[in-house]
C-alpha cells in the first residue's frame, strides 16, 4: 500500500504532538510528586522509627492526597506546611486521633504517614 | 507520761476521760489538741518507743486476692508508728476530692475542703512546711519559668500539676518532735505495749464500756474511757471492730456491712507507654525535685470530669535503650530522640470487692489475721489509665513537644499488672452522711455507737491521688478539737 505524501505528513506531525504532550504531562506530574515529597519530607518525625507504620489505604487518605495536590499547586509548599500544621494541632485540640502501631498521632499525620507510604 | 503495761498489776482497771488507741500521726495529732486539758489521756501504743521484732509480727496477715499488699511492711507498732517512716510528702486534697462525680456512685464526702481549711494550716505548721504555698501562683510560675515549663502552663492547658512540698525529718516524726511534750504532760499517759485487742460493748449495746488490752508477755488491763478513739490505720482498724463481736455477730459499727469494706490504695501502672520528645529543648520534664517541694503532672480538673476519670498523676523515667542506636543505624535513621518511660498512679474509687476480712488464723494475742482481698483494677482504672495517656499525648501534640506510644501489652489489656509500692492503706471505715453507705458521721463518730470515734484514712470516703498523711493529721486535729469541745 502506498502512503500518500499528505498523508505521511500528517501523521508524522500528529506523532510528534502526541508525544511533546505525552512528555509535558510526564514533567508535570514529576513536578507534582517532587512537590509532595518535598511537602512529606517536612514531616520526617511524625513516628521517629521509619519501618513501623503500616496500614490499609482507606478513603480519608484519598481526599487527604487530592487536598494536597490541590494545595501544593495553588498555594504553594511553604502556606501547604503552616495549614496542614494547624489541622495537626486541630487534631490534638479536638482529640481526633489514631493508634497507630500502639503511637497516638492525629488523624491528619495518619494520613501523611499513608501518603509517605506511597510516595516515599 | 510514759508508763508500760508490764508495770500495772494483772488485770488492772484503767480509767481515763479520752481513751486513744495508736500513737502514730493520727493519735497523737488528736492527743496534741488535748494536751494540758483537765481531761485525762490514755494513749495506747501496742509496741515500745522502738520497733520490736515480736511485736512487727503482729501486723502479718494473709492476702487472697489477685492483688498483692504488703500488710506489715509499711506499718511500725512503735511509738510515732508510720510516721517515723512515711515519705514526709504532703498535698491537700482539693475541693473537688470531696465532691460526688456521677461516675463514681459512692464518692462525696459529708464534709468539704472548708471544713478541713482550718486544720490543713495547723498540720502544716506542725510539719514545718507552709499552706499558702499550695495556692501560690507565683511559686508555681517560678516553677515553671526554671524547668521551660513555660507552655504545660497555658490557657486551658489538658494537663496541670500537683505541688507537693517536702516536710524534713525532724519535722515529720511527731514521736520524735512532740516526745517530750507527751513525756512531761501531766493530763496524758503514753502506755506501751498495750495493743487494743476488743472493745466491750455495755449492756445497751451503744455505749463502749471499755478497751481490752495485752501485752505479749501475758499482761492485760481493762480502759475505762468516756471516750474511745481508734487511730490506728485502715488496716487495723476495721480489725478491732470485727473482732469486737461478742455482742453484735458482725462486730461494732458495721450495721451497713462497710467496715473492712471499700480498702483503696495508690496502684502505680508502671511503663505503660513511651514519650518521645519530638523538639530539642523540650518543655516536658521528669519530676521537679527541689530541696522542698516537687511538681507532678495529672490532667486538668475540667478534662477530668469530661473524661470520666479518677485522680491519677503521671511521672516519668528515662530510658537509656542501646537497641535504639543499633537500630538507628542498621536502619540509616535518625538517631531515636530522648525517650521516656511513662507511669500512672491511681486513685482508686470505692468498691466493696476490695475488702479485709478477718482469717480463722490467729496471732500470738489470740486475735484474727487480717484476710486482704484486693482486687484487679475496675473498668474505670482502667480507662483512667488509658486516657489519661492520650490527653497526655494531645497536649504534647498541641504545644509540638512529644510522642507518645503505648506499650503493647497495655492495648491488649495485659499490662495493669500492678504491686503496692506506695503502702497507702485507705478508707476501711469509711466516712457517710448515711449510716447505710458509711462506718462513721462527718464528725468521725462511729454510726450507732454513743461514744466511740475514729481517725485515720480508714475513714476517707474516697481517696484523691496525693500522699494520704497531710489529710490523715487535719483530720485528727479537728477530731481532737471536737472532742475538747464535747461536755463530758
Amino acid at each position: 500500500m502506498k502512503l500518500s505524501r499528505r498523508k505521511f505528513v500528517l501523521g508524522l506531525s500528529t506523532l510528534s504532538i502526541a508525544l511533546i504532550s505525552g512528555v509535558g504531562l510526564n514533567r508535570k506530574k514529576n513536578k507534582k510528586k517532587k512537590k509532595i515529597l518535598i511537602f512529606l519530607s517536612n514531616y520526617e518525625n511524625i513516628i521517629p522509627l521509619k519501618l513501623r507504620y503500616n496500614q490499609n489505604w482507606s478513603k480519608e487518605t484519598d481526599l487527604f492526597e487530592n487536598k494536597i495536590k490541590l494545595m501544593l499547586s495553588s498555594t504553594g509548599i511553604e502556606k501547604t506546611i503552616i495549614s496542614i500544621d494547624q489541622d495537626i494541632k486541630h487534631d490534638y485540640q479536638s482529640g481526633n486521633l489514631k493508634l497507630f502501631d500502639g503511637w497516638i498521632i492525629s488523624n491528619t499525620e495518619a494520613s501523611i504517614l499513608e501518603l509517605k507510604r506511597k510516595y516515599v | 507520761m510514759f508508763k508500760d503495761l508490764k508495770n500495772f498489776s494483772s488485770n488492772s482497771i484503767l480509767r481515763y476521760d479520752i481513751c486513744i488507741v495508736g500513737t502514730g500521726p493520727a493519735g497523737l495529732s488528736v492527743a496534741k489538741q488535748l494536751l494540758g486539758t483537765d481531761l485525762k489521756i490514755a494513749i495506747l501504743e501496742s509496741g515500745g518507743l522502738e520497733p520490736e521484732p515480736e511485736y512487727q509480727e503482729l501486723n502479718v496477715g494473709i492476702n487472697s486476692g489477685p492483688s498483692y499488699l504488703s500488710l506489715d511492711s509499711s506499718r511500725l507498732r512503735c511509738f510515732g508508728g508510720a510516721g517515723k517512716i512515711w515519705a514526709g510528702h504532703c498535698a491537700p486534697f482539693k475541693k473537688d476530692d470531696f465532691e460526688k462525680k456521677s461516675f463514681s456512685s459512692l464518692s462525696g464526702w459529708p464534709i468539704t475542703l472548708d471544713d478541713l481549711k482550718v486544720y490543713y494550716m495547723q498540720a502544716a505548721e506542725m510539719l514545718g512546711i507552709s499552706y499558702q504555698k499550695f495556692y501560690n501562683k507565683d511559686l508555681l510560675g517560678n516553677t515553671f519559668k526554671e524547668k521551660s515549663f513555660k507552655k504545660f502552663n497555658r490557657n486551658n492547658s489538658f494537663l496541670t500539676t500537683e505541688v507537693y512540698q517536702f516536710s524534713t525529718s525532724e519535722n515529720k516524726d511527731f514521736a520524735e518532735k512532740y516526745k517530750i511534750e507527751f513525756e512531761t504532760s501531766k493530763n496524758t499517759d503514753v502506755i506501751f505495749h498495750s495493743t487494743a485487742t476488743e472493745l466491750n460493748l455495755a449492756k445497751n449495746g451503744i455505749d463502749v464500756d471499755s478497751l481490752s488490752i495485752s501485752d505479749l508477755n501475758g499482761n492485760s488491763a481493762l480502759v475505762k474511757a468516756k471516750i474511745f478513739v481508734l487511730a490506728c490505720g485502715a488496716l487495723e482498724n476495721p480489725r478491732i471492730l470485727l473482732t469486737s463481736n461478742k455482742y453484735y455477730k458482725r462486730g461494732i459499727g458495721n450495721n451497713s456491712g462497710f467496715v473492712g469494706s471499700c480498702f483503696m490504695s495508690h496502684p502505680g501502672i508502671e511503663n505503660v507507654a513511651e514519650i518521645l520528645k519530638t523538639e530539642k529543648k523540650s518543655c516536658i520534664d521528669k519530676y521537679l525535685k527541689k530541696k522542698k517541694y516537687k511538681v507532678s503532672y495529672t490532667t486538668s480538673l475540667k478534662e477530668r470530669l469530661e473524661s470520666k476519670i479518677l485522680r491519677h498523676n503521671l511521672s516519668m523515667k528515662d530510658i537509656n535503650d542501646p537497641n535504639d542506636q543499633i537500630f538507628s543505624q542498621k536502619n540509616n535513621c535518625d538517631p531515636i530522640p530522648e525517650k521516656w518511660n511513662l507511669s500512672v498512679g491511681l486513685e482508686q474509687p470505692p468498691r466493696v470487692t476490695n475488702n479485709l476480712k478477718l482469717s480463722n488464723i490467729k496471732d500470738t494475742l489470740g486475735m484474727p489475721k487480717i484476710d486482704m482481698y484486693w482486687d484487679n483494677l475496675s473498668k474505670i482504672e482502667k480507662d483512667t489509665v488509658i486516657k489519661s495517656v492520650k490527653i497526655m499525648a494531645r497536649e504534647l501534640g498541641v504545644i509540638g513537644a512529644g510522642k507518645i506510644r503505648f506499650k503493647k501489652e497495655l492495648l491488649n489489656g495485659n499490662s495493669f499488672n500492678f504491686n503496692d509500692p506506695i503502702n497507702h492503706h485507705i478508707g476501711t471505715t469509711r466516712m457517710s452522711d448515711d449510716p447505710q453507705t458509711g462506718v462513721v458521721d462527718k464528725n468521725c463518730k462511729v454510726f450507732g455507737i454513743s461514744n466511740l470515734y475514729i481517725t485515720s484514712s480508714s475513714v476517707f470516703t474516697t481517696s484523691s491521688i496525693v500522699n494520704p498523711t497531710f489529710t490523715i493529721i487535719a483530720l485528727s486535729l479537728r477530731l481532737g478539737k471536737y472532742i475538747k469541745n464535747l461536755e463530758l
